[in-house]
């Protein structure tokens, strides 16, 4: 499969996305996703916005153009990340997981880039909030690079939703580069409308003792392509990643998760749990890659999928690729039903099997509820859950936080 | 009995081909308190779940009558919704359903409360108090993770929301959980106080039914019921346990009975329990099996 | 058709290759239909199988070899015809076996009269009159036990026929369609409705003269309400100087019917054993399968079933190890096609010296599949730190109603349990070994007594390195 873009009809491109370090049958049509992008005009910048909390340095960009040369923040980030893969010694590419050709063409349409510094052994409680208000016909594409120096702690949040009639695609590529000791939260919102397609891209990179915690939870658009990648380069590095997800109507959702676990006694963790209504679609991969020297690292994986809807079909692809004999490397994955132990549990409440399933699809909305970072993510998220649900929803008392 | 609020007549229910339970006549009285007693093994819980619809079990024969309606046929949320409760042993874990939007779903099945908007919360937050139960569960899934007295106020909480006309709790494992013996007395009193429901429970410890004014007594012997009296007879069965009851209950009540006595029973609910715990904390499995790290229990 | 009684008799022209005036000459090597035509000549066959041959070449030329597994760039796609024709100048001779094989034989107790049929280089008569004894008794029960190749001179013929590469037709893939064109000896099993067979019928004692049936076809079909236990290969290596093994297995279980296919695959470590299994299960219908993989060099083995028949089930039960020089991938597939089927898999995976080991699975639950019920567990144990194990199991799941559970778990054995054994007075190489069979014990107790011990001195021997 050949790295390039391949340019179809006038002024489209199809890129290859999410594919997994290691493939599997062809006929499983697991392996990767053909994505095509028109090419279109880009949204206004200020349909992004960017709210920094003080104690982070941080350069905020507008770009009206597509570009291809490398920015100033480009360079920022490649420093960072030279500065980090020298100090904790280990070597490794810089990867994300859509894959380099989505990474570069997100960072060739990004309407605003954000990089942000965490300052050495500065700890930042509140959060950097990133809001894409995507326009309709428009791609609303926003660059955030982040180095988190050596101690720090910083939270960042993104947000991508539509108030537009119509549809378009929305999309981000984060870089996150952890020094030593550093200490990132990454929380990503989605509540698109029907119709809109979203690319969301993560690529991280970590060094001794560095964390990222990311929070994803997708509950909007048409078509959602996903993509995580983390380079758990250094010493006792740590990254969990805890995905929620709704599909819905003739949703799709395509999910690559890439954990490289080259530290030694780093620990990796995935965790995506979801609820799968009517026809929609959903495929996710997620390999935990143990490679030779990662001495004493844990790599664990758990899949959740709940299917209510008779068309729902679900691809998991979990995969543990290890090199190394002093780890551990586990993964489970359940789909199916409500399992009937539950289901008669339920019934004996008054639920008929039909109101037990509509329980677990608005319980999806409101565990995103439960978890929202602020007002204006809560009602994003009650927006989307009446779409969904067909009815007026109104969240649950004190079930934010 | 005449406008009994539940009535049983000679109803048999098998599971996987093998009967378990054998004509089975049992009156609940409206505004009643009846307790189910027996020897481990005789079927109560199972007679609890029947009653309920739980279609593990196939009917046989016989029927089940509530409130006037023949429900034997009915599915379990039917029946919930007609004003049945079963509070169970041990609730199933139902992972991806915070605890707040179960109960929002199960209300909702029963508008005649009238709970909604503020009345539903200040309720709910009236029911909590009453059984001294954290808001902080409101947010955990269903089940997960919680103790078993912590279950329990789960349980209970339904029931004190829903105010059904019967409730049947489940109480046979309670032994001497001094917990969760608590949580159950204080609901059922405040049960009693705020709606007068009926009350049938499945015991097989009688320290749950020290403070309450019971009516009748039925006691259950492999698979039949064998004696029905006054609250008198869990006196009797306290000083003499089940033994008397064997000739009625026939060949297989013999298995069933050796071995009970008060003591002897409290003995092995608590070895039971930490015998459980003992399994639950390390999984059986080859040796090599310890090694390996193993993902958590996939269904 | 009479057995040769050993293969020096055996009419190495077959293999020939006759230069023709169409200017063939330059591709001296290459696959050509007329090898093919030979081939079929020589076997007497119906024009049918001769077409299959022809079509199953054609189709070969057109697809490509996989790229998702393990390099195969140790055999010689060019010189694919070589692998048809043992290489005349080979002296098939004792001599010529290398010195590692017979040192294995010896390690692991094979008699003197077998290590020539083992190693290609002879056969042998006590093995004939087992197997001939093995027929006859079958036949009493009403069970046909014969070559394929015989049994398409039989009245069987038409049976054949009807199932022959429908289950794995040539363009599954590459390895499939070379099969197609130049599949030789095998055997055939039919188990007529209700009949139970006692006893497991074993393969290794059906004669096959000409080698060690590299592009062997095994074709068994289990009527209704029948019930057999097929076993196939054995612990000792196989041995064959033409290094590619190409071979498939297609089992047709019927209504209520039951089948138990076990093997031990232990091709010599030269070998790419790129190998087509398949059963397809009727309704009520149940397939076991039973798998050891030790040998082989390259191998790409993936025993699949298809459940298309409501309440048809199937079972895997399965353990690979892969040695220094190895690189085995395998696993299972199973697609449930039909209401109320069910899969249980359970598979374990060694890597030592080396070896390359990836457990590599594809689960396929169709919409018809409503109430369908899978659990698949995958266990890697790693030796050593200069090893590799993967797992890569896909899941494709279509039907609402179902419940699919899936399990793996990769380390290596518990320092713990190591100094336990140890400090009982074990030496650390036999407390590994001793935890290595515990590990092993799911596969060797489904596998009869006197295999199960085989595949124990098979893993002691693979503990100790002692096997090149």
């Amino acid at each position: 499969m050949d790295a390039s873009c391949r340019n179809g009809a006038a002024g489209t491109s199809t890129i290859a996305v999410n594919r997994p370090p290691a493939i599997t049958w062809h006929r499983m049509h697991m392996n990767e996703t053909d994505v095509a992008l028109p090419e279109r005009a880009l949204a206004n910048p200020a349909s992004i916005t960017c709210v920094v909390p003080s104690g982070l340095r941080f350069l905020d960009e507008e770009i009206t153009e597509i570009a291809d040369s490398a920015r100033a923040g480009d360079r920022a980030l490649t420093a960072a990340f030279d500065h980090a893969r020298a100090s904790s010694g280990h070597a490794g590419e810089w990867e994300t997981g859509l894959g380099e050709q989505a990474a570069a063409w997100l960072a060739g349409h990004a309407v605003r880039h954000l990089t942000l510094e965490a300052p050495a052994n500065r700890q930042v409680p509140d959060a950097t909030v990133v809001r894409i208000d995507a326009r309709a016909g428009r791609d609303t594409i926003a660059l955030i690079d982040v180095v988190a120096r050596a101690g720090s702690q910083m939270r960042l949040v993104v947000q991508s939703d539509s108030r537009e009639e119509g549809s378009g695609l929305a999309g981000s590529l984060v870089r996150i580069v952890a020094e030593s000791g550093a200490r990132v939260e990454l929380d990503q919102l989605q509540t698109l409308p029907d119709g809109w397609r979203h690319l969301d891209d993560v690529g991280i990179y970590l060094a001794d003792d560095a964390r990222v915690d990311a929070t994803q939870t997708v509950l909007g658009a048409s078509a959602s392509y996903i993509g995580l990648a983390c380079n758990l380069a250094g010493y006792r590095s740590s990254c969990t990643v805890d995905t929620r997800y709704v599909g819905h109507a003739h949703g799709a959702l395509d999910f690559n998760y890439v954990m490289r676990q080259r530290g030694a006694k780093s620990r990796a963790r995935l965790m995506a749990n979801g609820v799968l209504a009517d026809a929609s679609r959903k495929i996710l991969r997620g390999t935990i890659d143990l490679a030779h020297g990662c001495k004493g690292a844990v790599g664990r994986e758990a899949e959740n999928v709940l299917l209510v809807g008779e068309k729902a079909a679900n691809r998991t692809l979990p995969v543990i690729l290890c090199d190394e004999d002093d780890v551990q490397g586990d993964h489970g994955a359940t789909i199916g039903h409500v399992n009937p132990e539950q289901l008669g549990y339920l019934r004996m409440r008054g639920l008929s099997p039909e109101q037990a399933e509509a329980l677990f699809l608005r319980a999806a909305f409101d565990r995103a509820v439960g978890r929202a970072s602020d007002g204006r993510a809560r009602q994003a998220i009650e927006r989307r859950a009446s779409a969904v649900l067909g009815e007026s929803y109104e969240a649950e008392e004190g079930s934010a936080r | 009995m005449e406008n009994a609020l539940l009535s049983i007549r000679q109803l048999n229910a098998s599971a996987d081909e093998k009967r378990i339970l054998h004509d089975i006549d049992l009156d609940v009285a409206r505004g009643g308190i009846d307790v189910l007693m027996g020897p481990n093994g005789a079927g109560k819980s199972t007679l609890g779940q029947v009653i309920m619809g739980d279609p593990a079990y196939t009917v046989t024969g016989g029927s089940v009558v509530f409130d006037g309606q023949d429900v034997t046929a009915l599915s379990s949320e039917k029946r919930s919704r007609a004003g049945m409760f079963l509070s169970f042993q041990t609730p199933v874990e139902v992972p991806g359903v915070p605890l707040t939007s179960f109960l929002k779903a199960i209300v909702a099945q029963h508008p005649e409360l009238g709970l909604r908007g503020k009345r539903y919360k200040a309720r709910l937050a009236e029911v909590m108090e009453a059984l001294d139960f954290d808001e902080s569960y409101l947010n955990r899934e269903l089940n997960v993770g919680f103790s078993g007295g912590e279950k329990k106020k789960i349980e209970m909480l339904q029931l004190l929301l829903l105010e059904p006309k019967l409730a049947i709790l489940d109480e046979t494992d309670s032994g001497l959980d001094v917990d969760a013996l608590n949580v159950v007395s204080r609901a059922i009193a405040a049960y009693r106080e705020s709606c007068a429901g009926s009350l049938l429970i499945i015991t097989h410890n009688t320290r749950i039914l020290e403070h309450l004014p019971v009516d009748r007594t039925h006691v259950m012997v492999a698979g039949r019921i064998v004696a029905e009296d006054d609250a008198t007879l869990v006196d009797r069965i306290n000083a003499e346990g089940f033994e008397g009851f064997a000739d009625v209950a026939g060949e297989n009540a013999e298995t069933m009975l050796s071995g009970w006595d008060s003591a002897a029973n409290a003995t092995s609910d608590v070895a039971a329990a930490s015998m459980a715990g003992a399994e639950a904390a390390s999984p059986a499995g080859t040796p090599v099996s310890d090694a390996v790290a193993l993902a958590g229990s996939a269904r | 058709m009479s057995a040769p009684s050993s293969v020096a008799e055996v009419d190495r022209s077959l293999y020939d290759f006759k230069k023709s005036e169409e200017g063939f000459e330059r591709l001296a090597e290459g696959l050509t239909p007329d090898i093919v035509r030979e081939i079929s000549a020589r076997k007497d066959e119906p024009a049918w199988m001769l077409e299959h041959r022809l079509r199953s070449l054609e189709i070969y030329h057109q697809l490509r070899v996989p790229d998702w597994g393990p390099s195969i760039d140790g055999l010689d796609m060019d010189h694919i015809a070589t692998y048809v024709k043992p290489n005349t100048s080979q002296k098939s001779d004792w001599e010529s076996v290398p010195e590692d094989i017979k040192d294995t034989f010896e390690r692991l107790g094979i008699p003197q009269a077998e290590r020539s049929y083992l190693a290609g280089v002879g056969a042998q008569y006590d093995s004939e009159l087992v197997y001939h004894n093995m027929q006859e008794s079958a036949l009493a029960q009403g069970v046909v036990y014969s070559g394929i190749e015989e049994a398409l001179h039989g009245d069987y013929a038409e049976l054949i026929r009807e199932h022959f590469m429908k289950l794995v037709p040539p363009t599954d893939h590459k390895f499939a369609a070379l099969h197609g064109a130049v599949w030789s000896g095998g055997s055939f099993v039919y188990v007529p409705a209700g009949v139970h067979m006692d006893y497991p019928l074993q393969s290794y004692f059906r004669l096959n003269a000409k080698g060690a049936g590299q592009f062997e076809h095994t074709l068994i079909i289990v009527e209704e309400g029948a019930d057999l236990h097929f076993i196939e290969g054995c612990s000792a290596p196989k041995y064959n100087v033409a290094n590619l093994h190409a071979g498939c297995v297609e089992l047709f279980v019927g209504k209520g019917a039951h089948l138990r296919y076990s093997t031990i695959e232990n091709w010599s470590k030269n070998m790419y054993n790129l190998n087509t299994k398949r059963a397809k299960v009727e309704d009520g219908g149940q397939i076991e399968w039973v798998s050891g993989s030790f040998g082989s060099h390259v191998s790409y083995l993936y025993p699949m079933s298809v459940l298309s028949g409501r309440g048809a089930s199937c079972e895997f039960t399965g353990i690979t190890f892969a040695g220094a020089g190895q690189d085995l991938d395998t696993g299972c597939r199973v697609v449930l096609a039909a209401p109320d089927t069910s899969c249980a898999v359970s598979t374990k995976s060694l890597s030592k010296g080396g070896g390359v080991s990836t457990f590599r699975s594809g689960i396929t639950v169709t919409e018809q599949a409503e109430g369908a019920n899978v659990s698949v567990s995958c266990q890697s144990l790693m030796l050593d730190d200069i090893s590799r194990s993967d797992t890569i199991p896909a899941m494709d799941v279509r039907a609402e109603h179902v419940n699919v559970g899936h399990e793996a778990s990769i380390g290596r054995i518990g320092d713990d349990m190591l100094f336990y054994l140890m400090s009982r007075g074990i030496s650390e190489q036999e407390a590994s070994t001793m935890v290595v069979n515990g590990f092993a014990n799911p596969v060797s107790k489904e596998l009869p007594l006197e295999y199960a011990v085989e595949m124990n001195n098979l893993i002691k021997l693979e503990m100790e390195g002692a096997i090149g």
